[in-house]
């Protein structure tokens, strides 16, 4: 079991830990204690994979203060290989169409996930 | 369980305002005292809700609005839940009087936000998000209803002018809504052409941030009071889903809606069918698709279809925010929830503009969500002949 500094730490070193259930393989990124999935509390910590597809999107015109200077950014749901799916954000966005565009991990810090297009 | 009935109701205008948001408040609580014809006295607990309060250097609001009734002694619970705050403590005080553990409360929601710029907001509203997994990335409050809505446009054809439909039947309802944001009537053209805040959602998309106070007394069956304007609860509901949106398995419907409605219409013996109207927490357009689907007025994939047909117009088969909704109306985030029952409670006793009186408001319901999805109240009214 981990916890979010844990996860933060990881990013840095360019993995993305998470977890796994021991009960039906589900697997996630955020900070849950029973799987969201069947419910067991028989999980694990796992590094989750750094490829996926995108299956939902949005571009961000009018972002948050702290992020002025990378607007327009995309915000993507990824499923990852694995299955599981995170939420990470796309820079260098040069047209609108992004579903099911293939995305790798590019880096993780203290301004969240960066993925970018293959 | 003891009948809980609606007695007053109380609201400021909503929009830009000087006023601190404890004052908006107590605006709003005494409108809805002198309303339902009451003292301050007689109220045996408040119930107050505001998110954004630290921004004012003030939160533990519920003791001021109390101080300033002439009533300190009495209890009160300050309750944040997001966009849903107010609904949140209208469903506790309901739950404590039709426990018959206190007759009458007072329910407050109010924000106050317009002094902040909109990057401030924006930073501010990301925080109701699972923040380190979904707002540090840079996400916004808008971008994470886009995913939704690029999620139901891809699966369901959902289209801009759909969206568009419901912008502009808000506004237009919102027009003959003196206390609302914004009084403007808009057409498809201004709507297509308003630009994008989070794409696929424009600025037309989207509701403002607005300062502004709802309250209500409601009273439980063994109040003594003299109104007999009453409107009846017949159920209230809460529930919610997974906080962070990528860890549920559809974005395009709202879970824990679908599940606190079909417990309201099992509590309350009603169907989708049998609701006259209602308020949805159209925070966005693409939301009250959701919502109407969500509740059961539409066949999912439906909404946008049924809002371009004009079904949900105030004269409609089915009228949607007569208000105004959150979109021309405004969100002044805990007042929200509130203000949808305002508008309930006006609408059964005929007293909005005819422009937008709903011709025959015998059963109503309320449809209120903090941030995507992760707290939901639906509440359902009768109008008592």
């Amino acid at each position: 079991m981990h916890y979010v500094k844990d996860y933060l730490n990881s990013l840095k070193e360019g993995n993305l830990l998470g977890f796994e259930c021991n009960s039906c393989k589900h697997r996630w990124l955020t900070i849950q204690n029973f799987c969201p999935n069947c419910g067991s509390h028989d999980i694990k910590d796992t590094y989750l994979s750094k490829r996926g597809k995108i299956v939902t999107y949005t571009i961000l015109d009018v972002v948050p203060t702290n992020f002025k200077d990378k607007a327009p950014y995309a915000i993507a749901i990824i499923e990852l290989e694995d299955g599981s799916r995170i939420q990470a954000r796309i820079e260098n966005i040069k047209d609108k169409d992004l579903l099911g565009r293939d995305v790798t991990f590019e880096k993780g810090d203290e301004e969240g996930l960066l993925f970018k297009l293959e | 369980m003891k009948n809980v009935y609606v007695a007053g109701v109380g609201m400021t205008n909503f929009g830009k305002s000087e006023r601190l948001g404890r004052e908006l408040a107590l605006e709003a609580a005494i409108s809805a005292i002198e309303d339902a014809g009451i003292e301050p006295k007689d109220i045996d607990a408040t119930y107050v809700s505001s998110a954004f309060g630290i921004g004012e250097n003030q939160v533990h609001v519920g003791p001021l609005i109390n101080s300033a009734l002439g009533i300190p002694d009495r209890p009160s619970l300050t309750i944040e839940s997001a966009c849903s705050g107010s609904s949140a403590a209208f469903h506790e005080a309901y739950v404590a009087l039709s426990s018959g553990f206190y007759n009458i409360a007072l329910v407050v929601g109010y924000e106050k936000l317009t002094m902040n710029s909109t990057p401030e907001n924006t930073r501010l509203f990301a925080m109701a998000s699972d923040f380190w997994y979904e707002g540090l990335n840079g996400v916004t409050f808008p971008g994470l209803y886009a995913l939704m809505a690029t999620a139901h446009m891809n699966k369901y054809g959902t289209s801009e002018e759909m969206l568009g439909s419901i912008a502009i039947k808000n506004h237009r309802n919102g027009f003959y809504n003196p206390k609302a944001h914004f009084r403007k009537i808009i057409d498809m053209d201004t709507y297509l052409k308003s630009p994008v805040v989070a794409y696929p959602l424009k600025l037309y998309d989207s509701c403002p941030f607005s300062d502004g106070a709802a309250a209500i007394i409601l009273i439980n069956e063994d109040a003594k009071i003299k109104k007999s304007e009453l409107v009846k609860v017949l159920a209230s509901v809460r529930s919610g889903s997974m906080a962070a949106l990528q860890d549920r398995n559809d974005y395009t419907g709202i879970p824990g809606a679908k599940i606190a409605s079909e417990k309201a219409y099992k509590y309350s013996k009603t169907s989708p069918e049998m609701i006259s109207f209602a308020e949805v927490h159209d925070c966005f357009t693409i939301a009250e698709v959701m919502a109407m689907e969500d509740i059961g007025f539409f066949k999912k994939g439906d909404g946008g279809k049924a809002s371009l047909e004009g079904i949900t117009q105030f004269d409609g088969k089915k009228p949607v925010n007569p208000s105004g909704g959150l979109k021309a109306k405004g969100h002044p985030v805990s007042a929200t929830g509130i203000a949808q029952i305002v508008e309930i409670y006006d609408q059964m006793l005929f007293r909005v503009d005819k422009n937008r009186q709903v011709s025959n408001p015998e059963i109503g319901l309320t449809h209120n969500v903090g941030a995507t999805g992760g707290s939901v109240t639906i509440n359902i009214f009768r109008r008592l002949k």
